[in-house]
């Protein structure tokens, strides 16, 4: 098991990382667009199609990584005055429920994603391509926020820290360390 | 007793394009009065135009009047009826609706009811101020089109820029592009007509908008019920050729009015546009489409 | 089951499931596979949910998102706002409360450049809250501008807030944006004098201090340029798009390339600062656009199952006067802004709203720039307010969450009166917007 969550670990990173590159790149890219059109150059083909497709990637791969670091915006209101023992189970029940989620939503979108390779599913906008190549992404999100939420619950099960549901603790897209 | 279906349409129902869906909807629930009613569940906001021809294929929505380019993930042979020079009686006639039929209860497991918006052809209009006399005047412009312009943008030198809808009103007026690719009705829906100069005719193409239904969901009506819709769809082909021919009368109207002027590049362009579509599709499925072309141009 | 119950259920197990801090997103996804099941119906439904979500964020129009996002974090980490402050700072001297007046001021100048409230709030919350502390300000004196200057970077572009509400509610987006520079320099302008005017009447609020650092020579000029570059972002991004160079999506990647480059020519663009902007831009944006996914398939289910229309169809056949329909409005917005994020009301009141005010005939920039007060006033209300938990997170310790709410609020009565000078006076907004 710890060796899975190991591997999980890993692929969280890896996510995180290439969601960052394509933000980089869709910035690239259309500052590309604009300067190219202000010399006179033709537009670049599918850059449109291809930054949404973009969005869609680095919003699903970011999101193991904003529940491994409790980034996820959340209320956290009433929990932050319940009791420890109490808001260690809720925080349990909470991991549970995204486990649930997670699942359902992965089988669900590798059904869709079956059903598309088998009917040979084409997007034809711009570009046109198999339509499996966007499907992947949420069943690849679903196992690692699944394995993820696990790991957490695991580490709740051991550990006797009481759950830090303290706003104090979250601010988005900034690490502890950072503060002053 | 009475069954509701279920229905969307990938514009929301109150603008120009919902309109004509709207017209078969109420003449439907008019008609069909504690035996058969439809409800629309909305445009785009209720189930993404992308996703309509699925949906009803999984049975989520019962019916879904949307035109061929949001299903062409799973039927490249819809578009053939956009390059038809036949009316809809005719299509029916040759033979045409019924193979498209064929395809799409194969493909997704529903059928087309009736069609709108044949007649109604695809423009370029200009945007920005100069005298505009042949194609070659257009070389070198930026245009925002769909991807059905590719091919004519490409083939005549007219860089295509995709602009997001909201974003196109400024765009346009902005000139950060010079024209567009519009069908001829429905560019007032944006407001795009006070900043438009030049019509490019002739229009070229079909808006075509099909009214898909479930097939398994028709085969489980009663008679009665199934008289109802197919009632409706004698009366709607009937009426529309009416309706489509006043909206256009009004259109042209419109746009005289709004101080558009027009520029003729003879029947040579459309048929270039059409042929260059035609080698496309062809492409994409060359059996079933060469089939479909003779199916779909008059002799 | 009727439309109102489904309404009613539906909020409920929301506003349910909120409190127990599941994750907002999470709070969506939940919802969304039960009513998936029941309202599109079965497992379809549910494979109808899938492919919705998968098409719910890949849109052009969100594009900017992410990216104004960047200039803020870029603004925060290269050191590039710590400079501009002390620029400020040599310039402002002898206002009363003259590090609150500083913080309002160097707000002003981020909120054109930083296109996101919660980096700009972080970023002079860890700068200049524990300074002004240090000084023996009163506390709530001292947090009150760092949360009011959020009101104004939403309202001065770049903003991701109004990209977001112009693509939700299809209203014209360099429309919002431009239509926000006035009131939101009127509104900084109103934050200021207040300050000012608390201060001078009790100066044991902001006690003065003298200057311990060495004085700067030309502090004018200093702040000249300083201050030009940034501006000149601003400019970027704001030129880009009313001059037909750039649509505004594409004038965020402009703005966004720009700060870097800014950062880059201060010497400042060193690989652990980018490194942290870029990880902030993903945790940031990706946080609100996988709320974006899942509360659009909420929207769509709110349609489908007819409660959308008939809500709408009962306010229309009340007939009441448009003022209170657009008042009534506005306070349903304030009111969801104590429990539920940004996004997600926008997400939740657009598909009611937006066929109202066409069916009334309301400009829709200014109704959008109303709005977007709105917005700002649930960043700052209890028990959910982003901002107080970003300032929490940055303050010192010993500051409560009490006492940051308390700062807020006379900014958010000042923010009403705002809104009440603009639905009086249209043309604040109007006036400024082409066409
Ligand atoms: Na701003
Ligand atoms: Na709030």
């Amino acid at each position: 098991m710890r060796a899975i969550f190991w591997i999980n670990g890993w692929l969280v990173r890896l996510l995180i990382v290439l969601a960052i590159l394509v933000i980089v790149a869709m910035t690239l890219g259309i500052s590309a667009e604009v300067i190219l059109r202000i010399f006179g150059f033709p537009s670049i083909v599918g850059l449109i199609e291809l930054t949404e497709y973009g969005l869609f990637i680095s919003t699903f791969f970011a999101a193991p990584y904003l529940l491994r670091h409790n980034e996820h915006i959340r209320v956290d209101i009433l929990m932050s005055r319940a009791d420890k023992e109490t808001a260690r189970v809720v925080e349990f029940g909470v991991l549970l429920c995204i486990v649930t989620i997670s699942v359902i939503t992965g089988f669900v979108a590798t059904v869709v994603m079956i059903g598309n390779i088998q009917n040979n599913t084409l997007i034809f906008k711009d570009l046109i391509f198999p339509q499996w190549w966007l499907d992947w992404i949420i069943p690849l999100t679903c196992v690692s926020l699944t394995l993820q939420a696990f790991e957490l619950m695991a580490t709740l099960w051991t550990s006797h820290t009481p759950v830090s549901h303290e706003p104090a603790e979250h601010v988005p897209g900034i690490q502890r360390e950072e503060m002053p | 007793q009475e069954v509701t279906l279920k229905a969307a349409v990938f514009v929301p129902p109150t603008t120009t394009y919902g309109i004509p869906f709207k017209r078969f909807v109420d003449h439907v629930n008019e008609t069909g009065k504690g035996v058969l009613q439809i409800r629309i569940v909305g445009g785009p906001e209720a189930v993404p135009a992308d996703g309509q021809a699925q949906a009803v294929k999984t049975g989520v929505l019962d019916i879904a009047s949307i035109p061929p380019a949001y299903y062409k993930s799973v039927m490249v042979e819809g578009d053939a009826q956009v390059l038809s020079d036949m009316s809809l009686a005719e299509q029916r006639k040759s033979g045409a609706y019924e193979a498209l039929n064929k395809i799409a209860i194969e493909r997704l497991g529903s059928f087309y009811l009736t069609t709108y918006g044949i007649g109604v052809p695809f423009h370029l209009y200009v945007t920005k101020d100069m005298p505009v006399k042949s194609i070659e005047d257009l070389k070198g412009l930026r245009f925002r089109g769909q991807p059905n312009y590719n091919a004519i943008f490409k083939h005549y030198g007219i860089a295509g820029v995709n602009v997001a809808a909201p974003e196109t009103y400024t765009a346009l007026e902005r000139g950060t592009v010079q024209g567009y690719g519009w069908p001829l009705w429905g560019i007032n829906d944006f407001g795009w007509e006070k900043l438009t100069k030049v019509r490019v005719d002739p229009g070229f193409y079909n808006v075509i908008v099909n009214i898909l239904m479930n097939k398994a969901k028709y085969d489980a009506l009663t008679p009665a019920q199934r008289k109802v819709i197919d009632d409706a769809v004698v009366w709607f082909e009937q009426d529309n050729e009416k309706y489509t021919a006043e909206k256009t009368k009004e259109t042209l109207d419109m746009q005289a009015k709004a101080g558009i002027k027009t520029v003729d590049f003879g029947p040579e362009f459309k048929k270039m546009a059409v042929d260059l579509y035609w080698d496309d599709l062809k492409k994409l499925s060359p059996d079933a489409i060469t089939k479909l072309q003779s199916q779909l141009t008059k002799k | 089951m009727s439309w109102g119950s489904i309404l009613a259920l539906m909020f409920a197990s929301k506003v349910g499931l909120l409190l127990t801090a599941l994750p907002v997103a999470f709070v969506f996804f939940i919802i969304n596979i039960v009513g998936s099941y029941l309202i599109f119906g079965g497992f379809p439904g549910l494979e109808q949910m899938v492919r919705n979500e998968q098409l719910s964020v890949a849109q052009f129009s969100l594009v900017p998102i992410p990216l104004f996002v960047l200039m803020g974090e870029v603004l925060f980490h290269t050191g590039l706002a710590m400079k501009s402050i002390d620029a400020v700072e040599a310039v402002i001297r002898r206002v009363p409360g003259r590090l609150a007046v500083v913080t309002l001021v160097a707000g002003t100048i981020f909120s054109a450049i930083s296109g996101s409230t919660i980096a700009t709030t972080a970023m002079l919350g860890s700068l200049l809250l524990p300074q002004m502390l240090q000084r023996n300000y009163e506390p709530r004196t001292a947090m009150g501008p760092i949360l009011a200057i959020g009101g104004v970077d939403i309202l001065i572009p770049p903003s991701g807030l109004a990209v977001l509400l112009g693509s939700l509610a299809g209203i014209s987006i360099s429309g919002l944006l431009i239509g926000g520079i006035v009131p939101g320099l009127i509104l900084a302008a109103l934050f200021i004098g207040y300050v000012v005017l608390r201060c001078w009447l009790n100066p044991a609020l902001a006690p003065a201090y003298e200057d311990s650092g060495a004085p700067v020579a030309h502090p004018w000029l200093n702040l000249l340029l300083t201050v030009v570059p940034l501006i000149g972002v601003f400019g970027i991004v704001v030129v880009s798009m009313t001059s037909g160079w750039a649509t505004p999506t594409e004038s965020s990647a402009l703005g966004a390339l720009a700060t870097v480059l800014l950062a880059a020519c201060y010497g400042q663009l060193k690989w652990p600062s980018l490194r942290k902007a870029l990880m902030g831009t993903a945790v940031i944006s990706g946080s609100l656009l996988f709320i974006i996914v899942g509360a659009t398939t909420f929207a769509q289910l709110l349609s489908f199952s007819g409660a959308t229309a008939g809500l709408v169809a009962m306010i229309e056949s009340a007939g009441l006067p448009h003022v209170i329909v657009l008042i009534g409005m506005l306070a349903i917005l304030m009111i969801l802004g104590f429990f539920i994020d940004q996004t997600s009301i926008m997400m939740i009141t657009l598909p009611f709203y937006m066929p109202l005010l066409r069916t009334m005939g309301v400009d829709l920039v200014w109704f959008g720039i109303l709005y977007l007060l709105c917005m700002q006033i649930g960043l700052l209300t209890p028990p959910f307010g982003l901002l107080l938990f970003v300032l929490k997170g940055v303050a010192p310790p010993g500051i409560t969450v009490g006492q940051i709410y308390r700062a807020a609020i006379p900014y958010v009565w000042l923010t009403i009166l705002m809104m009440a000078l603009i639905f009086v006076m249209p043309w604040m907004v109007t006036a400024f917007v082409p066409n």
